[in-house]
């Protein structure tokens, strides 16, 4: 296709989509949209005007977010997509502005890393926007040549960004251990580019009554990973300034957990790629913790809305099967789209939720509660005790139908847990599962078609049967 | 040159190894396995167990049947031990009672866990830090091996006295030494033994009786060394470094074979790594210090580049062992290893030292590309040394 046609074909599919009608309902409307303003006032600001000027320029600026359906009538979701694909310039003036950025991440609980003058930033989550924003993989082919043609996608484009200084970064400092096994390489790989240290959380048996040695090297650790924030931006951290991060980030959770009870409602008010954006985001809260608990609350009221009205989500066919995604959920975020157009809808994410699934206790020494953040992340935990999490999840969960597993290509993290989980969980619950395989966005999404095809079409007999 | 008789007996010890260990289950005694050598064999021997480190290559089958209880994305040494066990003809796979995990390499952490729920073996497993560049991590790991050591005399029912542990750190301490000095032979040119003998008398003690295989290392440098060294000096100085190279991992030695090639040295956790150093007293602070700031694996990863021990290592090996090439073995999907290949590139370019990168599996799918890579490789160092 010439770059002519392909400009006249991402023309006509704005014009076709519900974002024209939906931009220029705002310049009629300007009450839809109001501003996200983080506490100092800084970081965002959305008018409608913005938001329409945003929308077309997406054009040629975000050529990939033309390939999904993102549903911009619900409320929120505009903002959250400005969120993603504002990022970088954001980032980037925040440093600019002499605040730190420090990498961490998608599985790190985010707690510790917002103090005072620092922005965490997930490499992940950031090359993931990217390749949202450019809607092609060279990133992820830019990252392989590099680093390693075996890289999970994930890897690749995280690399990329850091080793093309597409996002500055000031230090590095993830927690490893039973955590994403690759992304210690990977970081260790990049530090011809930036400084940086780990966090250990030691892989122990949590069956025993060794927890109280273990648990202490991480407090340990975490004093140490906190001190080296102090000393990078200078300021001493306040023990009450983390309290008020918890709660924040508690309040996140809570939203993020209501979000994702919504597609289990009858008829679902979200579908599947609002409810997966609206997950995704809380491995940094796309560096405004603020902004997201702002643009996450509209989307969640707006959810209850269309629930009170009986109003479906975009895509969310009528009577659909209930699906939930564990392992490490897709990259490739037409999938999303493609299940809702077969009939089923996504309810949940494990990757994400696990960090996600309860509160933390805010009272207390900050730094024990910190510690048991951390160790109450059931992916660290032994497979046999992680399994049975995600099946307390379907059992406590209003109504999954079925259970998709999926592995990364190259993640040898959860993808070699695939078999366990899929047994335990059929074993228990007697849900169907199934394992699917992904890797660059927008790949085998024929093979990929079938085999959801086939999958969505087993539950919903399943369905009828009950 | 004769093989030494000493070198005929290790073959022999090893043929009849696989008998032995079941005479000594049907009489009692418990064989404990482990894959890692970062689980100190000190504690296992001194408890009474008999170790058995589980370093085998399997075949393609093997790791075909591992692949379904792991990943297609599993390196293919993690799904060959599930595969063999499961396969259940490899002796040693066959006749452990328990296995010990110490998790350096996370993918191997899974292996562990599928041992357990699918074929029910008893696992325990030993806490592992992973900065082992921090004193603090030395010492939790001196802790977490106190109730490691109680877990293994429990099972054992033989307790590890301070006198039974002197006993076992002094067998190992001079089984490192002698290894060492196996190695050191490997500087000469031409060296009195070649390196694939040494690689092989390292593997012989991963299931030896320990005792019996010191006694063999000492008559092998008694017999060997005031022998007249008639070894033809190799054609490159080849240092061979990456992932596991398990026992029965022949292609990549066939083909240099077949090139009239061999490393003179290894940097490889089934070769040379473990033998370096000492444990300075028979207490758990010594022997975590010891296992964890050795040289270490490469799964376990170091935040600096300026100061980073493995490099350091290398470029002493390359030193002293007069190194013209360095051959980067890595398993498919080994990221740990994988992953700092940018970095060795750039270290060994800095002194001038070719690499050659090979990432393979166990088929032979690939054996005539490594054929003809290597191939070039040698012409290289060859026309460089012209």
């Amino acid at each position: 296709m010439s770059v002519v046609t392909k400009s006249f074909d991402t023309i006509h599919k704005f014009l076709n989509s519900p974002r024209l009608e939906f931009g220029l309902r705002i310049l009629h409307d300007p009450s839809i949209v109001t501003d996200i303003r983080r506490l100092d006032g800084r970081f965002l600001k959305i008018s409608a005007w913005g938001i329409f000027k945003f929308l077309v320029e997406a054009l040629w600026k975000y050529p990939g977010m033309f390939d999904y359906e993102i549903d911009p009538s619900l409320r929120g979701m505009s903002e959250l997509t400005y969120m993603i694909l504002s990022l970088e310039e954001r980032v980037k003036a925040a440093r600019k502005r002499g605040v730190k950025i420090v990498g961490k991440w998608p599985a790190n609980p985010t707690d510790p890393y917002f103090v005072d003058g620092v922005m965490a930033l997930d490499p992940f989550l950031a090359g993931y926007c990217r390749l949202l924003a450019e809607g092609k993989p060279d990133l992820v082919k830019r990252g392989r040549a590099r680093l390693s043609e075996e890289a999970c996608p994930a890897q690749a484009a995280a690399y990329s960004i850091l080793d093309e200084e597409t996002y500055p970064m000031d230090f590095f400092y993830p927690f490893i251990g039973p955590w994403c096994y690759d992304s210690q390489y990977c970081f260790e790989a990049l530090r011809h580019k930036v400084d940086g240290d780990y966090g250990d959380h030691p892989v122990f048996n949590q069956r025993d009554d060794r927890l109280g040695i273990s648990r202490e090297y991480l407090r340990q650790e975490l004093l140490r990973f906190l001190k080296r924030l102090e000393e990078l931006t200078g300021k001493k951290i306040d023990p009450e300034a983390l309290r008020r991060e918890f709660i924040l980030e508690n309040k996140l959770r809570r939203v993020l957990r209501e979000i994702i009870a919504l597609p289990q409602e009858e008829p679902p008010p979200i579908d599947s790629l609002a409810m997966i954006l609206s997950v995704f985001i809380c491995s940094d809260w796309l560096g405004d913790p603020e902004a997201a608990l702002q643009v996450l609350s509209r989307i969640r009221d707006a959810g209850y809305e269309r629930l009170a009205k009986g109003r479906r989500g975009m895509l969310v066919q009528k009577y659909p099967v209930r699906i939930l995604i564990t392992g490490i959920a897709w990259g490739d975020l037409g999938l999303y789209n493609m299940v809702d157009e077969l009939g089923g809808v996504i309810v949940g994410s494990d990757c994400v939720y696990n960090l996600f699934h309860k509160d933390i206790d805010t009272d207390g020494d900050p730094i024990d509660i910190l510690t048991d953040r951390f160790l109450a992340t059931p992916y660290t935990w032994q497979v046999e005790e992680r399994s049975m999490w995600t099946v307390n999840t379907i059992r406590s969960a209003k109504r999954v139908d079925g259970l998709i597993f999926n592995c990364n290509f190259g993640c040898n993290y959860q993808a070699a847990e695939a078999r366990f989980v899929t047994d335990i969980v059929k074993r228990e619950t007697g849900i169907p599962c199934l394992i699917t395989d992904a890797d660059l966005p927008k790949e085998n999404r024929g093979q990929m078609r079938t085999r959801l095809g086939a999958f969505i079409e087993l539950l919903k007999e399943r369905q009828l049967e009950d | 040159m004769p093989k030494p008789a000493a070198l005929v007996r290790l073959e022999d010890e090893l043929a009849r190894r696989p008998k032995e260990l079941t005479q000594a289950k049907a009489q009692g005694k418990r064989i404990l396995g482990y894959f890692c050598s970062y689980i100190p064999e000190e504690l296992v021997w001194a408890s009474g167990l008999i170790p058995v480190r589980l370093c085998r290559r399997g075949d393609n089958q093997a790791a075909t049947i591992g692949r379904s209880f792991l990943t297609t994305n599993s390196c293919p040494f993690a799904c060959s031990c599930v595969g063999l066990k499961k396969q259940g003809r490899d002796p040693y796979f066959k006749l452990v009672d328990l296995v010990a995990d110490a998790p350096a390499c996370l993918q191997m952490r899974r292996v562990f866990e599928v041992w357990e729920r699918y074929f029910g073996v008893k696992v325990i497993l030993l806490s592992f830090p992973r900065k082992f560049y921090l004193p603090e991590a030395s010492e939790y790991f001196a802790r977490m091996l106190e109730p490691f050591t109680r877990e293994l005399s429990d099972y054992s029912r033989i307790p590890v006295t301070p006198e039974r542990l002197s006993r076992a750190v002094e067998l190992y301490n001079h089984i490192r030494r002698r290894q060492q000095r196996l190695y050191s032979l490997l500087r000469e040119d031409p060296p009195p033994i070649t390196w694939r003998d040494v690689f092989r008398i390292i593997h012989a003690g991963f299931v030896l009786d320990r005792e019996m295989y010191r006694d063999i290392l000492d008559e092998l440098l008694e017999e060997i060394l005031p022998q007249p060294h008639t070894n033809r000096p190799p054609q490159a100085r080849l240092l061979l470094a990456g992932s596991i190279m398990a026992p029965g991992d022949e292609k990549l030695f066939n083909i240099l074979g077949e090139l009239d090639a061999e490393p003179v040295m290894d940097e490889l956790c089934t070769g040379s790594r473990g033998t370096w150093g000492q444990v300075d007293a028979p207490n758990e602070g010594s022997l975590a210090r010891h296992y964890l700031t050795n040289i270490p694996c490469s799964s376990l990863p170091y935040p600096r580049l300026e100061d980073d021990p493995r490099h350091a290592h290398i470029s002493r090996l390359i030193k002293d062992y007069r190194i013209q090439g360095v051959i980067y073995h890595t398993l498919h999907f080994c990221d740990a290893y994988n992953f700092k290949v940018q970095h060795l590139h750039n270290l060994l370019s800095s002194y001038s030292i070719p690499l050659l990168h090979l990432n393979s599996d166990y088929s032979m799918a690939d054996a005539g590309q490594i054929r003809t890579r290597v191939e070039a490789f040698l012409e290289i160092i060859q026309d460089r040394s012209a």
